[in-house]
């Protein structure tokens, strides 16, 4: 057995383990959910408090992270949580259940623990899986749906798939095997019973169902609503509320009322107040598409013609002004309790992102490649407050106080640039690319690949100079090529990271869970 | 050249009667044939494979052991079978076998063994690659990363002694059922034909993906329940059954009473165009 993978064979041993790490974790105000370095950092932490608990290194992770959640899955009812039970518990020889992909299928024949554990957990009300393997518990773990997991499994196990419970912030509870050798295994009764029955009032505000609350979004940007919040019979107001309708994915407001939810937990009912603020931070991102297209010279939106090749510049300019005038408007009139945050909020947001777009514009003229750190900048600028404005709506209205705006502005710097990485990232995995990526928009890809190998770059260059079209495909075969992306992965998944350290000071279990969520809905992995 | 003869005696935990093998192998020693018996073949594959250099390249030999399917694939997975080997896999306990030994020639040679003696439990799957269509659900299943993908895209088992004891999970995961643990207690993992009813494909693992999971698993605990519950009224019927009818020659009665008195094939063999269909026979002969 490797270092740091024992387990105390005995009860009492476990038990013990379990009231230290108790102790330890009151004082340490664990807040989930915890990454993996605070996890490494606690466990380390122990250790130098109990050298003799070096053996157990594995195990003091899995137990500090089960702390960290043990208050908000003892608020969630048993009915939402899923037990997730190894198949190696079951008689090796004379089990004669059957199985489905999901995992076997207990008969309760009484020849191992298993029946006894599935009937106590049915009774409570829990679904319960008896997985062979990881596959059943990756796939629920990642399907962003799940909203409590106990586990039992190998410290094995575990490790694979902590990262995916993490990602997801899926509350979640592990209990080791006592063995880790797949076959006739054991699990501390005592232990998973006492998990198993927790049942407290606690401080969790209840999962947000992220594609449910889409769906509610999504009904107030019907044309009606629009028209009742925008007035009708004129000709510039129709093409706006048209530009208002393409495209729903609502992001943004979905975000506001997500975080809003999380403050409240008061998911399901939302006054004009609410309706009129999401409708707010739609027309801004749409007035800046409008503006964004004309400046990028971009035919095509949503596979559609963009607003100024539908009718023309200056129609078109305009009516992105004209969702800007609304945005203000619907902030003006929401009767909202914090009018003034709020504008200053959107107001700072505009003022930013325009910067970040200067910023670009100005660059483009001058063709001259920019740097890293410049890059880095304009993502941050150009992405950031679009974000920023949505999240900081939904805490201002729920009365969020100055610190938790604070992190909510640091989260959204590092989430707007890992997202404009990713984009970034996008273009180059197509078969071609197409515009000049660097003479239009800044890449981070390529910025790298100049700083590596300014000659390649410039052979790009040169033949793009002399009208040279399949360099657009073969750009991307270039292994220096291939070798920048992967760089550019690389910072991907440190800006990721960035995102979520960002969340560390936060104390409000609801929230830091839905940004984690959040994460990786806006920069899933590719 | 005559056939060479192979035993595996499936020693190292086995699943293979140890008393079949026995009579197997005292009849060819009755009969004066000689043969190889490898006292377990999984392992001496993976552990010792010069001491199976006889059946890499006898030209025309015959195994008997465990699953034909399974012995088939595990010495092809090894790659040093020669080419022109022709060799036929039976079951020790094969219905045929006493055809095909009576057709051996005798007189061949005095028994051999090829020992196993490590104390690892050869545990560790085989790719039926007639099955497998390389979709690598394996490779990303496992956790112990006992399988790895060739430049040309073939999913092999590389690892071998990485492969847990007992847990036979991959194999369930693999839509083609091309996954064998030769030691495996259930047929089809063991190589065997199964009996159709294992490893139904559902779209569970998709509905878990696009639906509600949690509709779709109280769904499928009721389904279950379902199916338990019918289990136990049907096996409550079959003994009901058999308390009923006292005794085999009871039924047999039975049965005969519902064939007609015609003398056409179909009581064997069902023929389409039988008159006694329609005549004033009895229908339910066809
Ligand atoms: S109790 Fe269930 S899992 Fe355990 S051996 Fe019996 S049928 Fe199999
Ligand atoms: S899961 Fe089955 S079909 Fe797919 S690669 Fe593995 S062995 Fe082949």
């Amino acid at each position: 057995m490797s270092f740091g993978n024992d387990l105390p064979q005995h009860p009492e041993k476990l038990k013990q383990i379990r009231d230290l790490i108790r102790d330890y974790a009151a004082e340490s105000e664990l807040v989930p959910p915890l990454q993996e370095e605070e996890v490494i950092f606690h466990s380390g932490e122990l250790i130098q408090k109990h050298p003799e608990l070096f053996l157990y290194q594995k195990l003091l992770a899995v137990m500090i992270n089960n702390y960290a959640w043990s208050n908000i899955v003892a608020g969630i009812p048993f009915n939402r949580r899923i037990l997730l039970l190894p198949k190696c518990i079951s008689h090796s020889t004379k089990c004669p259940a059957k199985y489905d992909e999901l995992g076997l299928l207990c008969e309760q024949c009484g020849l191992c623990d298993l029946a006894g554990i599935i009937s106590q957990a049915d009774e409570l009300g829990y679904h319960t899986i008896v997985s062979e393997g990881t596959t059943s518990a990756s796939l629920l773990l990642s399907s962003g749906q799940v909203e409590c997991v106990v586990g039992v499994g190998c410290l094995h196990s575990f490790e694979r798939s902590f990262p995916l419970a993490v990602k997801e912030a899926v509350p979640s509870i592990a209990i080791p095997l006592y063995n880790n050798d797949c076959k006739d295994s054991k699990v501390d009764r005592i232990w998973l019973d006492e998990v198993l029955a927790v049942r407290n009032e606690s401080n969790w505000k209840g999962w947000i169902n992220l594609d449910t609350l889409k769906t509610l979004v999504k009904e107030w940007f019907a044309t009606d609503k629009l028209i009742a919040l925008f007035g009708e019979n004129d000709p510039t107001i129709d093409i706006a509320i048209n530009w208002m309708e393409k495209d729903g994915k609502r992001w943004r407001p979905l975000i506001m009322v997500a975080v809003y939810d999380a403050f409240t937990g008061k998911s399901g009912e939302y006054d004009e107040t609410i309706q009129k603020l999401a409708v707010s931070i739609e027309c801004f991102h749409k007035a800046s598409l409008v503006h964004d297209d004309i400046a990028d010279e971009d035919d095509e939106r949503y596979g559609k013609p963009t607003l100024h090749k539908e009718y023309d510049v200056p129609v078109a300019l305009n009516v992105g002004d004209l969702l800007v005038g609304y945005g203000y408007q619907m902030i003006a009139e929401s009767g909202a309790k914090h009018i003034r945050k709020l504008l200053k909020v959107a107001s700072h947001g505009h003022r930013d992102l325009s910067l970040g777009q200067g910023e670009e514009l100005l660059w483009r003229s001058n063709e001259k490649l920019l740097t890293q750190e410049e890059i880095l900048r304009i993502f941050s600028n150009k992405t950031s407050p679009a974000f920023e404005v949505a999240l900081q709506f939904g805490a201002i209205l729920a009365d969020a106080n100055e610190d938790v705006q604070q992190i909510i502005s640091n989260y959204s710097k590092a989430l707007g640039i890992a997202y404009q990485i990713k984009d970034d990232l996008d273009d180059f995995r197509q078969d071609s690319i197409a515009s000049g990526f660097n003479t239009v928009q800044p890449s981070l890809v390529s910025t790298l690949l100049n700083k590596k190998h300014p000659e390649k770059m410039q052979e790009w260059f040169d033949r793009m100079q002399k009208g040279d079209t399949s360099i657009a495909t073969e750009f991307l075969q270039w292994d220096e090529t291939k070798e920048a992306m992967k760089a550019t992965e690389e910072m991907l998944v440190e800006y990721k990271r960035n995102t979520l350290k960002s969340l560390k000071p936060l104390k409000h279990p609801t929230l830091k869970i839905l940004l984690t969520r959040l994460l990786n809905r806006i920069v899933p992995e590719s | 050249m005559s056939k060479q003869i192979f035993i595996c005696g499936c020693e190292k935990d086995g699943k293979i009667e140890k008393e079949s093998v026995q009579k197997l192998r005292s009849t060819l020693e009755e009969k004066n044939i000689g043969y190889t018996y490898i006292e377990d073949m999984c392992g001496t594959i993976l552990k010792n494979p010069d001491d199976l250099e006889s059946l890499y390249t006898a030209e025309d030999a015959i195994v008997f052991g465990c699953q034909a399917r399974a012995m088939q694939h595990l010495v092809d997975n090894s790659g040093k079978k020669i080419e022109k080997n022709v060799t036929e896999y039976h079951h020790v306990e094969d219905e045929n076998q006493e055809e095909v030994i009576s057709q051996l020639e005798s007189n061949t040679g005095e028994p051999l063994k090829i020992k196993y003696t490590d104390s690892w439990k050869p545990w560790y799957p085989v790719i039926d690659y007639e099955r497998c269509n390389g979709c690598r659900k394996c490779l990303n299943f496992c956790l112990f990363s006992v399988y790895s993908v060739e430049d040309d895209g073939t999913v092999v088992v590389s690892a071998s002694a990485n492969c847990k004891d007992m847990c036979p999970a991959c194999a369930r995961v693999c839509p083609q059922n091309a996954i064998i643990f030769p030691k495996h207690a259930e047929s089809p993992i063991d190589g065997g034909e199964g009996d159709g009813t294992e490893n139904e494909k559902t779209d569970i693992l998709e509905q878990i993906q696009n639906e509600d999971v949690y509709s779709v698993l109280s769904a499928r605990r009721k389904n279950f329940q379902v199916s338990l519950l019918k289990n136990d009224q049907f096996k409550m019927a079959e003994e009901e059954r058999r308390a009923c009818c006292s005794g085999p020659d009871k039924k047999e009665e039975v049965k005969e009473e519902e064939k007609c008195d015609c003398d056409c094939n179909c009581k064997e063999e069902p023929e389409s165009k039988c008159d006694c269909k329609d005549g004033d026979s009895n229908s339910s002969c066809c």
